[in-house]
């Protein structure tokens, strides 16, 4: 019998308070090793902080993490050299030229590739003799990137690391972090805010709303535990019932929409006594289960009047 | 570590070059452009090239914004959120970032103002460049700014790196601030800097700490939690250091009284009642008022004998000497003394060396030595001279004269003619001391020197001619200081007996004076016995008494315990200390004792009421109430800006404040409420446990 390798991340019962506000709230995840986690939220729901955290520049207020075996708040440096992780914000020295930016990052590492390095500035067509500060944010990105990949890290934390990016620039940003994710002992997590690349690169994902952990699963099941119902009806549609599960519903004047988590037959039940002329149940992008799911919740109407008041 | 030295030494090498031009140039500015001042007056009173008042003063702020630039310069923009975290993520020990900053940093600094200052030594040592010789210890006063600038710099680490509230990252400025004020009043020049450089490495390792973990003191190394303590703590004291300084112009606790007694220019004394510093009262030595208008109060002053003091105590039986440690490093006049200029037949300065005592002539617009002065004679600035010993003393007269007095021997060296010119003794050696004084006439002056012996005091004209010799008729083993001044006539001398410095402050204050009026031949003319003045006790300055009683008791007792350890294992200077404080201060050292004894106690018990209501645990709550007992209001200030303070919301079991890192609710045990069920939770349990209370 094989022993299960040991998970890479461990969170248990995080929370973090900045002054007497709560940013995480009792958090528990386990990432195993050789899995990709997209971690996702709004602004502002504690995706940055947990990672802080994880990598041990802030404290929790309870709880606590520990990141490849190491409690997180003591990692030791030869840990740290397992870890890669780029920040959101692209950080390179502007006075160093790319090829300083290599020299002076690999003289921390125990194991620096240059292959990978020089293969992602290549892709991002970067070269040598070019001053950081001259880059554009997308060369950055690149940059910080072939800083984190040459490393080699067993865990790659990544946060946010689309931000600002046009769509080329995230194209390549991607590519490259699929390149990397053809090694299966590695550990990805990042936070996005872009779904499809999610969807494209996350084996599960990881929701956090309001500090507070909703969604742990793979991308499919996420996908389909969220169902959305356009019911219409002959006259003004009813006001919405309180189902389990909803998440949110719009009411027009011939429709109830209605978005559901965890639907059970039971709540299909309740959605077919509502009396509606007819059922349509739409399948959902990723960032429209997104939305819906970490949307404001409860019932909107609209245009149920007409707008000039008549 | 190389890498990281390079790049903090690569990216901040820029601030440190216009901090060395700025400070340069602001340094190379005053010391040159007062040249010229002195050219034509000439006055070495404000201290002599680097011990300059106004050059200090540049070198004392402009070091301390050159370490506080440069600190926060280095620190601020590595602080941005993922700047800090791309750079800490890097595999080494935190510790190691930190050394690897302070170092470039401290290069850095001794750079930006080490530089300047080196070249100001340079211009000070080399000839050419000023009218005055170059003592290597004058350097000291602007090494020691120098070394307090270090304080700064690491101040401004810490600045940088510690979390908190604004007050709590201004301790360690108020703390470096505390060096300063210390380096500025410590008399000597090894204290100063050593206390500075235990600041600096106080700072350092606060700092060192604090890049471990920057919210709370909790995580850090306890070496660091340590010195963040002590730095906070000397913050504490900077700041009533600061607060005392800007308080002492809020004025006296009260109406500041003296009297002393003078001798009007007709020879007899007069007791002046000064009150708030202002002359409210002249009598004579009977209580009574002048009748001669211009001795009234208004204008007694301008008709006052000038007198000076010929020795302090005449004989040797009682061993006292005047100590040296009185002299103050920040200044030139323990260094080199400059004598009054002369002109004739060219414009001479001539300066007294303490160092290897001797006299060095320089020629002020040439700005070169020209001749020395030793106690074999006049020699050329090349060749070496024999030094006075300890015990000579060379005083000027008439100008181009200076006379000079060994135990044994008088000689009148003419600075003009270079000729030293011995002077048969009138009376037995040994000499014991030397004054110079004068007799106003119309259009002037008239120069005497007045040479104390066992017996007699001498007076001799500029010419070396004797021209009274005034045997004394007090009891002078115990009113030995005496002084000599010269009617205008110039044929009536005043001898002043006052009680000799052996003795102890409390009988000399106790003792009559004498005041004696003779003639050319020791004729007494007239005779007065002053009595004692009556002692005011000076009151103290608001700031001062405010400040007294709110010391930390620990520094207190421990400085009284100190200097008992000190005197008993022989330091003459901690002796003094010790008496002074036990004698003079002695009403003072009893109250503040007593009132800062009950203050912090007062102190700890609203620290402990303080610590329970912040729900620290138990021991934590008695460490603090027991370091502000010791530590005074400092301790307080620590612990309301240093001290854990653990943040608490409101309990939903029982409503009352309980800490948010606790598990459990520190009133009613309650652990934090379970998450409301949601039904929107999508977890699939293959790798996360659900959080309690989840649906």
């Amino acid at each position: 019998m094989s022993a299960t390798p040991a998970p890479a991340i461990e969170i248990d019962h995080l929370t973090k308070f900045y002054g007497t506000r709560e940013i995480v709230r009792d958090l528990c995840l386990t990432v195993p090793s050789g899995s990709i986690y997209g971690f996702l939220g709004r602004n502002g729901m504690g995706k940055t902080t947990t990672i802080r955290i994880l990598l041990g520049f802030e404290e929790p207020t309870r709880g606590r993490t520990r990141v490849l075996g190491e409690d997180s708040s003591r990692l030791s440096p030869a840990n740290r050299a397992r870890i890669g992780y780029l920040p959101e914000g692209h950080h390179v020295y502007g006075w160093m030229t790319v090829r300083e930016c290599g020299k002076f990052q690999a003289s921390f590492f125990p194991k620096w590739n240059q292959d990978v390095f020089e293969a992602v500035i290549t892709h991002f067509r970067l070269e040598a003799k070019m001053k950081a500060g001259h880059l554009s944010r997308g060369q950055r990105a690149g940059l910080c990137l072939a800083l984190t990949l040459a490393p080699e890290p067993e865990l790659l934390v990544l946060d946010d690391p689309a931000l600002g990016l046009d769509p080329v620039a995230r194209r390549s940003l991607l590519q490259s972090m699929l390149y990397v994710t053809r090694q299966p002992s590695r550990t990805i997590l990042f936070s996005s805010h872009l779904l499809s690349d999610v969807e494209r690169v996350a084996d599960r994902i990881v929701v956090l709303d309001g500090g507070v952990l909703r969604a742990d699963c793979t991308v499919e099941t996420f996908r389909s535990r969220l169902r959305h119902y356009v019911l219409k009806f002959r006259d003004t549609p009813p006001p919405t019932p309180r189902l389990p599960g909803l998440l949110e519903s719009f009411r027009t004047d011939r429709e109830l929409i209605i978005t559901l988590a965890n639907v059970t037959p039971d709540v299909e039940e309740q959605i077919a006594r509502l009396g509606p002329e007819s059922i349509e149940s739409v399948e959902m992008t990723l960032e429209d289960a997104f939305v819906s799911y970490v949307g404001e919740r409860g019932e909107k109407t609209f245009f149920t009047r007409q707008l000039n008041g008549k | 570590m190389r890498t990281l030295l390079w790049k903090e030494l690569r990216e901040n090498i820029v601030w440190a070059v216009l901090v060395m031009l700025a400070l340069g140039g602001a340094e190379i500015y005053v010391l040159h452009h007062l040249r010229y001042f002195e050219l034509v007056e000439l006055n070495f009173n404000d201290g002599v090239t680097l011990c300059k008042r106004p050059f200090l003063i540049v070198t004392m702020f402009g070091c301390a914004m050159a370490g506080l630039a440069l600190g926060l310069l280095q620190v601020l923009p590595d602080l941005k959120r993922d700047r800090w975290a791309a750079l800490l993520h890097r595999p080494l020990p935190r510790g190691r970032f930190f050394w690897g900053k302070a170092l470039a940093g401290v290069l850095l600094y001794f750079l930006a103002a080490g530089a300047p200052f080196l070249f100001c030594v340079w211009q000070a040592a080399t000839p050419g460049h000023f009218n005055a010789p170059f003592v290597p210890a004058m350097a000291c006063p602007a090494l020691a700014d120098l070394v307090t600038g270090l304080s700064y710099y690491f101040a401004a680490l810490v600045i940088g790196l510690q979390g908190g509230s604004v007050l709590l990252r201004g301790l360690p400025f108020f703390a470096a601030l505390h060096a300063s004020f210390f380096a500025l009043h410590e008399k000597l020049f090894r204290v100063a800097v050593e206390s500075s450089l235990a600041m600096s490495l106080a700072l350092c390792l606060a700092g060192w700490g604090a890049i471990h973990l920057r919210e709370s003191l909790g995580g850090r190394p306890w070496l660091g939690r340590i010195a963040f303590l002590i730095v906070a703590f000397y913050g504490a004291c900077g700041f009533g250091d600061l607060l005392e300084t800007t308080g002492e112009l809020a004025g006296r606790m009260g109406i500041l009284k003296f009297s002393v007694w003078e001798v009007l220019d007709n020879g007899v004394p007069v007791r002046e009642d000064y009150v708030d510093e202002v002359l409210v009262s002249a009598t004579d030595s009977t209580g009574q008022s002048f009748a001669d208008p211009k001795y009234h109060p208004d204008r007694v002053r301008g008709h006052l004998l000038g007198m000076n003091v010929a020795t302090s105590y005449v004989g040797d039986p009682h061993g006292w000497r005047r100590p040296r440690y009185q002299s103050f490093y920040r200044e030139s006049n323990h260094l080199l003394y400059a004598y009054q200029p002369y002109s004739h037949p060219r414009l001479e300065q001539w300066f007294h060396i303490y160092d290897n005592p001797r006299c060095i002539g320089v020629l002020p617009v040439e700005k070169r030595v020209f001749a020395q002065l030793g106690a074999d004679g006049f020699a050329s600035p090349d060749s070496k001279v024999q030094p006075f010993s300890e015990s000579d003393i060379v005083d000027q007269t008439g100008g181009d004269i200076l006379v000079i007095a060994t135990p044994q021997s008088l000689r009148f060296a003419h600075l003009a003619t270079q000729q030293v010119v011995p002077v048969a003794l009138p009376a037995a050696a040994p000499i014991y001391g030397m004054c110079h004084t004068w007799a106003s006439i119309a259009n002037g002056s008239v120069d005497f020197k007045g040479v104390a012996f066992g017996k007699a005091m001498a007076v001799y004209d500029v010419n070396a001619q004797l021209v009274a010799l005034l045997p004394y008729h007090q009891d002078v083993d115990r009113w030995g200081s005496i002084s000599l001044g010269v009617l205008s006539t110039m044929d009536r001398f005043i001898l002043r007996y006052e009680p000799s410095m052996w003795m102890d402050w409390k009988t000399r204050k106790s003792m009559t004076n004498y005041v004696e009026m003779m003639d050319s031949k020791g004729n007494v003319l007239a005779s007065y016995t002053l009595p004692p003045p009556p002692l005011h006790e000076n009151p103290p300055l608001r700031s001062t008494f405010v400040a007294d009683r709110l010391r930390t008791p620990t520094f207190f007792f421990g400085e009284m315990l100190y200097r008992r350890l000190g005197a008993a294992l022989g330091s003459s200077r901690l002796r003094a200390a010790l008496e002074k404080q036990l004698g003079p201060d002695w009403p003072n050292t009893w109250l503040s004792g007593e009132a800062l004894m009950l203050v912090a106690l007062v102190l700890s018990i609203v620290t402990f009421f303080w610590a329970r209501r912040a729900q620290l645990p138990p021991r934590t709550v008695w460490a603090w109430t027991l370091g502000v007992f010791a530590l005074g209001l400092p301790g307080l200030l620590m612990f309301w800006l240093a001290g854990e303070r653990p943040r608490t919301v409101t309990c939903p079991s029982c409503s009352r404040r309980r800490r948010i890192d606790a598990a459990q609710c520190g009133h009613c045990g309650a652990s934090w409420p379970a998450r409301p069920p949601d039904d929107t939770l999508i977890i699939d349990g293959t790798s996360t446990p659900l959080p309690a209370g989840a649906a």
